[in-house]
Formats: structure tokens, sequence, C-alpha cells
């Protein structure tokens, strides 16, 4: 699943670390999400969607799995 | 009272529910290890008289151990819990999704590395021990039965 956390980050001027204080996560989280390594559960999805004020299809963007047919 | 001892800290809590969580937990840990060792301590005299020195010793350094951790961990958690600072690190490390999966992937794989430890051990002991191997079995038994009991519980409950 990608994630558009890294850009709503930046466009807000903020540090991974600030935006890991005010979600109450660690910084390796936000890493982990920004890289894609580590899809976040839906109580982290909904609250990062809240903190920018956004809806959480905006945030995260499912792909359905290609190798699936 | 259950509830509380064995609750896990939720995303969201406040510092200071946390703060009077891991006191209540501590505080329980520290008194159980207090009472054990008080009892031990009760039970070192005969146990020296009827059982002689080596199992007196043995239980001898078992209360001063659990003493000596009952009095570290209380000492260590008034220590922390009075840095509001650490109280909300440790929080945010306790509470992290993430931090949480990667502690139950390892608990995990430590599990399968011990089974399979256990599993090596049973089978070099076939080739030198020719009565008692039977015995090097029980490890592996044992965390079977709790593993299996333990899914079908939590299956049940969660």
């Amino acid at each position: 699943m990608k994630n558009r956390i890294q850009e709503l980050r930046k466009s807000r001027h903020m540090t991974q670390a600030e935006l890991a204080d005010k979600l109450e996560v660690t910084r390796q989280t936000i890493i982990s999400l920004e890289k894609g390594k580590y899809n976040a559960s839906l109580t982290l999805a909904h609250n990062i969607a809240s903190f920018f004020q956004l809806t959480i299809e905006t945030v995260f963007i499912f792909e359905e799995d290609k190798t699936d047919v | 009272m259950f509830k509380k001892l064995f609750a896990t800290p939720q995303h969201g809590m406040s510092d200071e529910d946390y703060s009077h969580l891991t006191k209540y937990q501590i505080d329980f840990v520290s008194i159980l290890f207090i009472i054990l060792a008080i009892f031990l301590f009760a039970l070192s005299l005969p146990i020296y008289y009827f059982y002689g020195h080596k199992l007196g010793s043995f239980a001898s350094g078992l209360y001063s151990g659990l003493f000596a951790g009952a009095i570290s961990i209380k000492l260590w958690s008034v220590i922390y819990l009075s840095n509001p600072h650490e109280v909300h690190r440790r929080k945010i490390k306790d509470t992290d999704e993430r931090v949480q999966q990667v502690r139950q992937r390892a608990d995990a794989l430590t599990l399968k590395i011990l089974l399979v430890i256990a599993y090596l051990t049973f089978i070099l002991g076939l080739s030198y021990f020719t009565e008692y191997y039977w015995y090097l079995a029980t490890p592996i038994v044992l965390i079977l039965i709790l593993q299996y009991s333990l899914r079908w519980l939590f299956t049940k409950l969660l």
C-alpha cells in the first residue's frame, strides 16, 4: 500500500520527529511508513488522516494485488 | 485487579495513566518477589536441616536474589517514573503498534529457535544417554502443549 505521508509532511514543513511526536509513535514508524515498509493499522491510518485533515483514502493509496488474477 | 495487572498500554492513553499502570504492575511484581523471598527465607532453615547444605545454599541464594530483584525494580521504577520525559518516551515505545509487531515477531522467532535447539538436544541426547534420553523430550512436549493450549484459549477468549 502506497501513501502520501512524506509528501504531506514536507508540505507542512515538518520533520519526521515532529510528526512522530504529534501522532505519538516512534520516528522509526514514520520512516517505515514513508518508505512503504510498514502498513499502518486502521487506527493509526485514521489518526494520520485526521492529523492532515484528509480522508484515509486520500492519504493511503490501496493497490490491488496484480498477481492475484 | 487481574485486568489491570495484565493490561498492556493502549495507544492514546495519557502519560499519567501510563505511569499509574506501570507503577501498579511494578508494585505487584515487587511485592510478589518479597513474599516469595520471605517464604523461602522461612523455609531455608528446615531445608538446611533436612536436605543438607547444598539445597540450603541454593534456597539462600534464591531468596537473596528475589529480594535484591524486588528492591532493584522498585528503585528503577521510582527513578524513571519521576522523570516525565522518560515516562513519555517509554509510553510511546510501549504503545507504538510497529514496535509491538516487531516484538511479537521476535518472540515468535525465539520460540521457534528454542524448539529447534530442544529438538537438536533431544537427537544428540539419544546417542549419549541410553537410559534417560526421554527426559530431554520434556521441554519440547511442554512448549508444544503450552503453545497449542494458549492458541485454543485465545481463540475462545479473543
